[in-house]
């Protein structure tokens, strides 16, 4: 089943050209055409500025595409109305991100208690689901620390934590590992292989690391807003 | 370096959104400043002089010195946040490889003039908008002529400006010391620094919420005795400060919401990481509402018990009260000679037979005896306790009097005239002797003679009207005071808000993308702003007005309307705040729409 389809995708950035004295359009991404299977795992990689990250914001509902559209199942991003694109960010997708982005005056449990809040969820149900999670990612002991007693890789379990928290089907994964050394790369690559088999989620992760690729599905190499090649 | 390249780095490193917050907080800052000169300058050049309007300059002189103070260290404030805000670019500067020498001149050109730019303008728009609220407000009787207008209007400027360039050399000639011996790489990258959140160690954790409460139960027991009063006015300050930054205590509130309301740990926790790491902020927020509260509702209460004509008809028994010398009057007259105390203090002394005339009392008084009586206002009246003995000068000579009593009574009339505020009453004898120099004085209700010029007339009606005129400006300014004070901390927490703003984007759009509604974003963010801001803000009033309330208790009994009056204040200073924090959240929404996904 097709979770993504998306067709003649494009972003491009207005600029003032102080020397040609015009507006200039800088193309980030240029009529991209791809689809995206539900219990996928995707890897798009490709050299900065190669507008890995732009796709992914594109697909997590937050960065407007300036044309073509993006079919989430039967539903058209940015098409329907705010109140549905905002259900969707908070329950379809989970984000990781490469610096993590938790918050420091907040432990790890409230720290992926966060989507729940936001999701309206109660006490008793949320607190249960972040201890089951962090039961299952290993860093239940950890859930009363504070973000800077924790290491690297304890901190991306957190944020996984947190973007499984609400059971969405999509985890848009955005250099999960730029910032860990090998062992922590591997074992959090391997998490969201578990994630994928067990839990059946849809994995698009973006990184330009080529040894990330071999844990993947498919492999997209994306080179100035283009797909240059898909590799199965 | 090429001129041509400077001013190319120098727009490099500049920022439109940073420079319009600074402006609109260097507005915000210097308002009440202008606001006071003008007025103290309109004062100075219209009042008739007089004793009323002596007293409302120096009360103008009093502010207009609080008002610098506070000037200086808001504009500090927003100096050293400036330079803050601008590190990380000088830090890549250096990264880039810039020379020390081209540095300095960049900082001088960036930093400097561009400050002194922006402060030079604000200045301009609030002067010319201070002088006409000055003509406005104080209902300015003669036309102002161009001359003065600009003679005052480029004095107000010149003031704000010498104090921008003695601010701004002494934040720069700081960072210059500091960075001495060090890699200037790191100084500037350490001056900017995301600061990691810790909690304090255990032993602060328990230590200062601990030593909050016992300066607290401090207070009350401070409260409890009248003479105690301003001790713990300056201990709830200290109790405030360590109850606002005692990690323990904002943890366990938060703890507490979070038990009643488990969605609320966002906002509550958020609020916890703000007091602590702005903790100065807070207690800047803290004490500006308390001493607005504290003197403004002082005046008002001052102002209410101090209205009726029976009040008046106290203060001044008589309706007219006329002296000088070589003038004969008609009817009955009291003499007396001036004299100079040895604390120098000018006072009239009369014989005894006069005083007993005018008192209808019985006094008895031997040689070198005197009576010390005092018409000068009642609260400010000491006894001369234990003070056994008194040197009078008059007429170049000394005499050693001894103190028989000493009192507070209003004889002619309370303050009427420099001369006779203080009276001194000796023995008929000692009068004949020494008055060779006498002044005739007469008081009654009606007036039947002509007064001659050189001798000194009093009138209570044109006192009362005087009175009332100065008591209008003084409330005044009073009110246009609390109110700028309110406007200066509203300054402060916009230029803290621009400060912290890459971690207050980075927040809000973490909190965008885990699924809050745009809708629901903006109001998170005001929410933080609010309760950053607003319950400081709140404790200090209540603070100010209970302080207050008690003092006037144990002065004038319990008065519900004056208090009601002082809380209805409150309420409307709480409206204003909650309305200005608003518009600061819209502000910075303007200012920052992109990066916080507002828009």
């Amino acid at each position: 089943m097709e979770l993504y389809t998306i067709s003649a995708l494009s972003k491009y950035y207005e600029r003032w050209n102080m020397r040609l004295r015009k507006k200039d359009e800088i193309h980030v991404i240029k009529n991209l055409n791809l689809t995206i299977s539900d219990n996928e795992f995707v890897c798009i990689i490709g050299k900065s500025g190669a507008g890995k990250t732009t796709l992914l914001k594109m697909l997590g509902g937050i960065e407007k595409p300036s044309t073509g559209s993006i079919l989430y199942t039967n539903m058209e991003l940015y098409k329907c109305p705010e109140v549905k694109m905002e259900e969707y960010r908070r329950k379809e997708i989970g984000f990781i991100f490469q610096d993590y982005k938790l918050l420091d005056e907040m432990t790890i449990q409230e720290n992926i208690l966060i989507p729940q809040i936001l999701d309206g969820a109660k006490r008793e149900t949320a607190e249960s689901k972040v201890e089951e999670m962090t039961k299952q990612l290993d860093i239940y002991c950890k859930k009363n620390f504070y973000p800077y007693e924790l290491s690297g890789g304890e901190k991306q379990r957190a944020a996984i934590c947190r973007a499984l928290i609400n059971d969405p089907k999509v985890i848009l994964a955005d250099e999960p590992t730029g910032n860990l050394d090998s062992f922590n790369t591997e074992l959090i690559l391997n998490l969201l292989i578990q994630i994928k088999a067990e839990l059946k989620k849809t994995i698009i992760l973006v990184t330009h690391d080529k040894d990330i690729c071999k844990y993947a599905d498919r492999v997209m190499e994306m080179e100035t807003g283009r797909i240059k090649e898909i590799h199965v | 370096m090429n001129k041509k390249y400077m001013s190319k780095i120098q727009w490099i490193i500049d920022d439109t959104s940073e420079n319009k917050g600074i402006s609109i907080s260097f507005i915000l800052a210097i308002f009440p400043l202008a606001f006071i000169t003008d007025s103290y300058l309109f004062a100075v050049g219209n009042m008739e002089q007089n004793k009323g309007t002596e007293n409302i300059k120096n009360i103008y002189l009093y502010v207009l010195f609080f008002l610098i103070v506070g000037l200086m260290f808001v504009l500090s404030y927003i100096l050293i946040s400036t330079i803050k805000l601008k590190a990380p670019r000088y830090s890549l500067l250096f990264i880039l490889g810039i020379k020390k020498k081209d540095f300095w001149k960049i900082l001088y050109k960036d930093y400097f003039m561009t400050l002194l730019r922006t402060g030079i303008k604000s200045a301009a728009v609030i002067h010319f908008l201070s002088m006409c609220m000055t003509d406005f407000i104080w209902n300015r009787n003669e036309p102002f002529l161009l001359i003065d207008f600009l003679l005052y209007y480029f004095m107000g400027i010149g003031i704000v400006c010498v104090m921008l360039v003695f601010l701004i050399f002494t934040v720069i000639a700081i960072a210059f010391y500091y960075s001495l011996g060090k890699e200037m790489i790191v100084f500037w990258e350490g001056l900017n620094r995301d600061i990691v959140f810790k909690y304090d160690n255990k032993f602060l954790y328990y230590l200062k919420p601990i030593l909050g409460a016992f300066v607290e139960m401090l207070v009350i027991v401070f409260c409890l005795d009248y003479r105690t009063i301003y001790y713990a006015a300056v201990l709830q300050i200290v109790s405030f400060y360590l109850m606002s930054t005692s990690v323990g205590c904002l943890r366990w509130i938060a703890e507490y919401k979070r038990k009643k309301d488990y969605r609320s740990i966002i906002s509550s926790y958020a609020v916890m990481y703000q007091y602590k790491f702005n903790s100065k902020l807070i207690i800047v927020i803290y004490l500006l509402n308390f001493i607005v509260a504290f003197v403004v509702g002082g005046f008002i209460l001052s102002d209410l018990s101090d209205k009726s004509q029976k009040d008046y008809q106290e203060k001044y028994p008589f309706e007219y009260i006329v002296y000088g010398k070589n003038i004969n009057f008609t009817q009955k007259f009291y003499p007396f000679f001036e004299g100079e105390t040895e604390e120098g203090k000018e006072v009239a002394i009369f014989s005894l037979s006069s005083y007993e005339n005018i008192t209808k009392r019985k006094e008895t008084l031997s040689e070198y005896e005197i009576i010390y009586i005092s018409q000068h206002s009642p609260e400010d009246f000491r006894p001369l306790e234990g003070k056994q003995d008194l040197k009078v000068f008059f007429d170049s000579k000394e005499i050693n009097y001894i103190i028989k009593d000493s009192r507070w009574e209003t004889i002619f009339g309370e303050n009427i005239s420099p001369e006779l505020e203080y009276i001194l009453i000796v023995n008929d004898n000692e009068f004949e002797i020494n008055a060779s120099n006498k002044i005739n004085l007469w008081f009654g209700n009606k007036i039947d003679f002509v007064i001659e010029k050189g001798n000194h007339v009093w009138n209570r009606t044109e006192a009362i009207e005087q009175e009332k005129e100065s008591n209008r400006h003084v409330m005044i300014l009073v009110y246009v005071t609390g109110l700028f004070l309110l406007l200066e901390s509203q300054g402060i927490i916009l230029i803290k808000l621009i400060v912290n703003h890459s971690a207050i984007t980075k927040k809000y759009k973490l909190i965008y993308t885990l699924g809050v509604s745009r809708k629901n974003k903006k109001k998170y963010f005001f929410e933080e702003i609010r309760k950053m801001a607003f319950y400081p803000a709140v404790s200090g009033l209540i603070r100010g007005i209970l302080l207050l309330g008690i003092i006037y208790f144990y002065q004038e009994g319990l008065s519900i309307c004056a208090f009601a009056n002082c809380l209805a204040l409150c309420g409307i200073i709480l409206l204003i705040q909650y309305g200005s924090y608003y518009c600061i959240a819209l502000l910075m929404q303007r200012l920052y729409k992109c990066d916080l996904g507002m828009g």
